[in-house]
């Protein structure tokens, strides 16, 4: 995965989407993985104590988020 | 006059107003149409009216055909005259194609119209193009981009915000609970207001179990006072909530190329 801002991490709105979700695709394919989508949530509670935590994904997580975004790219 | 008559004529020539308004408002603002005053209706549905009716009798004046409003007002008196309903009957196929276009018009112009302020994020920069679908507003982190408020984004943009996370506060027997989880989906009711809200990975703790602050201003930690609760998504109703907190998160790379939560700033 590359540090790069891509579509895969912004709720963009177009002409022919004017209706954003309420996550970005990257956050919704980790939210649709049971194990990654409660680290994201654990990440968040350890940031509220001040803690650093980051989310380790799971490789088919990282696989599938990495698949959506050349899909978005080549789009 | 007819009554019946002259109201379903009046009822025809509001048509294109109905139809532009019904497609301005669809999908997260489909409530609205229903929302608004009798009045406020009226007159949102009055002026589109007037509006295409006017250009669809200059434009068809500019092209060469005639439309005769003293047909209209004769019909619609209270004595019409058979010659008119003759006059209506023989042009009837140029009456419905006049008719249908500007109806289909006026839908396509209110479905564009509405996509042109979302997507130029006008209803965000005026006021006067906002919808009132302010949970909209919040629930997507767009009030950001409004002008009047006092919290802007500085380096991030309201498209960053990766995900929100809420907390509830919730009473029960008597006891207030604190739940929180990330949003992943919402309801309005049939008024426009909130009905549910729906988290997942939710947990949840008593509200008097609140984090101690040491006295460097650090929370101590009170995660094991946390209830997890299981399950894909935690429906919570609006009306027994006693407030809402909304956190809106982006997630950056750390050194070690994993993901890391980060507040929108």
């Amino acid at each position: 995965m590359s540090n790069n801002k891509e579509q895969i991490d912004k709720r963009n709105i177009s002409f022919w989407n004017t209706d954003s979700p309420l996550t970005s695709r990257r956050v919704s394919i980790i939210l649709n993985s049971p194990k990654d989508s409660k680290k994201l949530a654990d990440a968040v509670r350890a940031l509220r104590h001040n803690e650093h935590s980051t989310i380790k994904l799971s490789k088919e997580t990282k696989d599938r988020i990495h698949a959506e975004a050349e899909k978005l790219k080549s789009a | 006059m007819s009554i019946a008559l002259s109201t379903l004529v009046l009822f025809f020539l509001l048509i294109p107003g109905i139809l532009f308004r019904r497609f301005y408002y669809t999908e997260e603002f489909s409530r609205e149409y229903f929302k608004e005053t009798f009045f406020a209706i009226f007159i949102a549905t009055i002026l589109p009216s007037l509006f295409f009716q006017f250009l669809w009798y200059f434009s068809a004046k500019f092209i060469g055909f005639h439309v005769d409003l003293y047909t209209l007002g004769d019909i619609v008196s209270s004595n019409p005259s058979e010659g008119s309903f003759q006059n209506l009957e023989n042009s009837a196929v140029g009456v419905l194609v006049y008719n249908l276009s500007m109806f289909l018009v006026a839908s396509f112009s209110g479905y564009l119209i509405k996509r042109l302020v979302r997507s130029r994020r006008w209803d965000r920069k005026f006021k006067f193009f906002r919808f009132q679908n302010s949970w909209h507003y919040i629930l997507k982190g767009e009030f950001f981009d409004f002008p009047r408020t006092e919290i802007i984004l500085e380096e991030d943009h309201v498209e960053d915000i990766e995900f929100v996370f809420i907390d509830a506060v919730l009473e029960l027997n008597g006891n207030a609970y604190l739940y929180d989880g990330i949003l992943v989906d919402y309801e309005l009711s049939s008024d426009g207001g909130l009905e549910t809200i729906s988290i997942t990975n939710a947990q949840r703790r008593n509200l008097f179990d609140d984090s101690e602050i040491s006295k460097n201003g650090k929370k101590k930690d009170n995660s094991s006072k946390y209830y997890p609760i299981t399950g894909h998504i935690l429906v919570l109703k609006y009306a027994e909530l006693k407030n809402l907190n909304f956190t809106y998160y982006t997630l950056d790379f750390d050194k070690n190329e994993e993901l890391i939560p980060r507040l929108v700033k």
